[in-house]
């Protein structure tokens, strides 16, 4: 099973939304879908999942258009979309019934996720008595009920606190390690980072990163050096012509341009008796690639 | 199918449970009540109209002044028909003058003497309850009567030859009162149930597009499905509330409304509405709400934000209104022919408000009914996948306002 989005184009009168958009899906997964914000990652979503009309290209799985009858797909949008009005549980085994699930299952299946997810002393609440993570927890309920096959979630990280955050993470982790196909649309670099093996990277409606993540950083090579010394290690840096990114209470970060510079580096430190507490040499960051090769697009 | 009766339970409960749908049922219900109360106040009932003369002065004073005696006999005249008369002298004049300004139900009756005397009636104002048309009619026959006297005519030949000529008004047609009556108010019945309903309809959709619940909605039921559903259940919710409305009414009426009671004299029965009526009456409603609730549903998923419904609604309004107009007061004018009386009985929009009148007066055929309702039925099928396409366009999109343009160019 794969799924396949190819030339995938939306324009909004003068404006690409999305321009000649390719990526694929071939195997169960996590797959990040990045950008800035106006990128064309809700336009991508939406043409992929049959709510939105694609000017050109298409979305299919297993060669087939993606369509509710084809393909049994979860979407939890950026923005809430639940009834504030109407309790809880009531309103997720509707949503389940629409999808097809017969009732007595469909409160199973909201009863059994509500728990995972910490929300089920509020089954028989009004969705606006709850908190906004709380909320997202129950709008991410309401797209996974049916033991959907592909689950696309469009920012599903904003505004949760860490521990929800944590939460959150635990259940697409499960999710991935049971075989689903998860697209994830997110700000936040560090889970997309530490979940979606291929991503692509959106910018102003085109492709600017697309392939597996580890390809990726690799294609970057070894550029960033962390170090903890006991004294001051900045004048050897200096000398060694490391350029410092960041500093920190007991580190700092260096810019390299390989390994080799790095190698010099520590046996500058050495040769002084300055010997580091801390020696890490690292690929840059998914939040440091989208940063260099959004502002390269610009 | 599956996902139409879920969006239709989903719908209907959750309208039934809003506080407006109890509150406006109750309001409902407490003015029925009152109107069922208006007969046994106000009404007359066979026994009072039968055994009791008519009496049209009773509870109205009049001040008279006739001091050359102008019309003999005139102020018993006015007191046999029930008025309190006071006999005025020329000095009391100014003060009866201002007694009249203040009570609507005196009248100062001032006869001028000469060959053919004159008569001035005075009252509070012209929503004054005394008729001066009555006052001139009695005074008049007393005048007449003293002057047949004079000429040497007996007093029976004197009644006899004053009285009014009986006068029987009958109907070349076969309009029926009840029916008549019966058909206004379902027109307007009707008319509000459209509107109601149909913006309900529009106001759900709205909610959950600008609430963003449409997002969760759409990925996983067809919008046809949610559409027809929720214009499904609102006529629903509109039955249920006619229903009770209905039911609560009957039995008002069984328990508070006498016998036999009339109202102007029309009799408040449903005597003339039969099976057949109640049943074509019945799909008008359902077919006639299901085309304007389509439309409704279209404006709703127009819109981007909830304010905006109601300037959606106005050209929905528009046509509900002018179809209403077209349909009612073709029926009350009562002409059968013309083209503004063929466009009531068979255009799709105006039809559910001019042809059940039609159907309890006998001014419209079963048959005629039938070709109504098919030409209807056409226009709702159509309209449904017109509405579908619209919808399935507009409810994923936010940002200004749709135009119906805007909806027909989207794919």
């Amino acid at each position: 099973m794969s799924l396949e989005v190819r030339n995938l184009t939306k324009t909004y009168g003068d404006v690409r939304a999305v321009d000649h958009l390719s990526f694929e899906m071939p195997a169960p997964g996590a797959f990040g879908l990045i950008g800035t914000n106006g990128a064309g990652k809700t336009t991508t979503i939406r043409m992929m999942l049959g709510l939105l009309a694609a000017d050109e290209g298409e979305a299919t799985w297993n060669g087939r258009r993606i369509s509710r009858d084809t393909l049994a797909f979860g979407y939890m949008p950026e923005e809430r979309g639940i009834y504030m009005k109407i309790p809880v549980a009531e309103q997720l085994v509707y949503f389940a019934m629409l999808r097809g699930m017969r009732k007595a299952d469909a409160r199973a299946a909201a009863a059994k996720w509500m728990d995972r997810l910490g929300v089920a002393e509020y089954a028989a609440k009004n969705a606006d008595k709850l908190s906004k993570g709380n909320q997202q927890k129950v709008q991410l309920v309401a797209a996974v009920i049916n033991d959907p096959t592909l689950v696309v979630l469009d920012e599903p990280f904003g505004g949760l606190d860490p521990l929800n955050t944590d939460v959150l993470r635990e259940v697409i982790g499960e999710m991935v390690a049971n075989g689903k196909y998860v697209i994830m649309s997110s700000h936040q670099m560090a889970v997309v980072e530490d979940y979606c093996e291929s991503l692509v990277l959106l910018h102003r409606g085109r492709a600017v990163l697309n392939g597996r993540l580890r390809d990726i950083k690799a294609g970057y090579g070894h550029t960033n050096l962390i170090v903890s010394c006991r004294e001051d290690e900045r004048p050897a840096a200096a000398a060694c012509g490391l350029i410092p990114l960041e500093s920190r209470a007991d580190e700092r970060e260096y810019k390299i341009t390989g390994d080799e510079m790095a190698h010099r580096f520590l046996k500058a430190l050495v040769d002084d008796g300055n010997y580091p507490d801390k020696f890490e040499i690292r690929e840059p960051s998914l939040h440091e690639i989208f940063v260099e090769k959004v502002g390269d697009n610009k | 199918m599956k996902q139409f009766l879920a969006v239709f339970r989903f719908t209907y409960l959750e309208a039934v449970r809003k506080k407006s749908f109890r509150v406006t049922t109750i309001l409902l219900l407490v003015v029925i009540l009152a109107a069922c109360l208006v007969p046994k106040l106000f009404g007359d009932t066979p026994s009072e109209t039968d055994n009791a003369a008519y009496l049209p002065g009773e509870g109205e004073t009049i001040y008279y002044l006739d001091e050359t005696g102008a019309i003999p006999g005139g102020a018993e005249t006015l007191k046999a028909c029930g008025y309190a008369v006071e006999i005025l002298q020329k000095a009391d004049e100014a003060d009866a003058r201002a007694r009249v300004a203040d009570d609507g139900s005196a009248a100062l009756v001032a006869v001028n003497g000469g060959e053919r005397p004159t008569i001035t009636v005075t009252v509070k104002n012209f929503m004054s309850g005394l008729s001066s048309g009555t006052v001139s009619t009695l005074l008049s026959g007393a005048w007449s009567a003293a002057r047949l006297a004079e000429a040497g005519m007996d007093a029976a030949a004197i009644q006899s030859t004053l009285a009014p000529l009986a006068c029987e008004t009958k109907s070349a047609g076969a309009l029926n009162p009840v029916g008549y009556t019966l058909g206004l108010v379902l027109s307007m019945v009707m008319f509000f149930a459209v509107f109601f309903y149909g913006y309900g309809v529009a106001n759900s959709i709205a909610t959950e597009k600008t609430s963003r619940v449409m997002e969760t909605l759409i990925v996983s039921a067809k919008p046809t499905s949610i559409l027809t559903g929720k214009c499904a259940a609102m006529g629903a919710v509109g039955l249920t509330q006619m229903g009770v409305l209905g039911a609560f009414g009957m039995l008002c009426a069984h328990f508070l409304i006498p016998q036999g009671v009339t109202i102007g004299g029309i009799p408040l029965t449903l005597e003339g509405l039969t099976a057949l009526n109640g049943l074509y009456l019945v799909l008008f409603f359902l077919v006639g709400y299901a085309m304007y609730s389509m439309l409704g549903a279209v404006c709703g998923a127009s819109v981007s934000r909830i304010e905006d419904v109601n300037v959606a609604m106005m050209p929905l309004s528009l046509l509900s209104m002018i179809s209403f107009y077209l349909g009612y007061f073709t029926f009350i004018a009562g002409r059968t022919g013309g083209i503004l009386e063929i466009l009531a009985r068979y255009l799709p929009f105006a039809a559910p408000f001019g042809m059940p009148a039609r159907l309890l007066t006998g001014a419209a055929t079963p048959a005629q009914a039938a070709l109504s309702l098919a030409i209807m039925l056409v226009t709702l099928i159509a309209l449904s996948a017109f509405s579908a396409r619209l919808y399935a366009a507009g409810v994923m999109y936010y940002g200004k306002r749709l135009t119906l343009r805007d909806m027909l160019k989207m794919k």
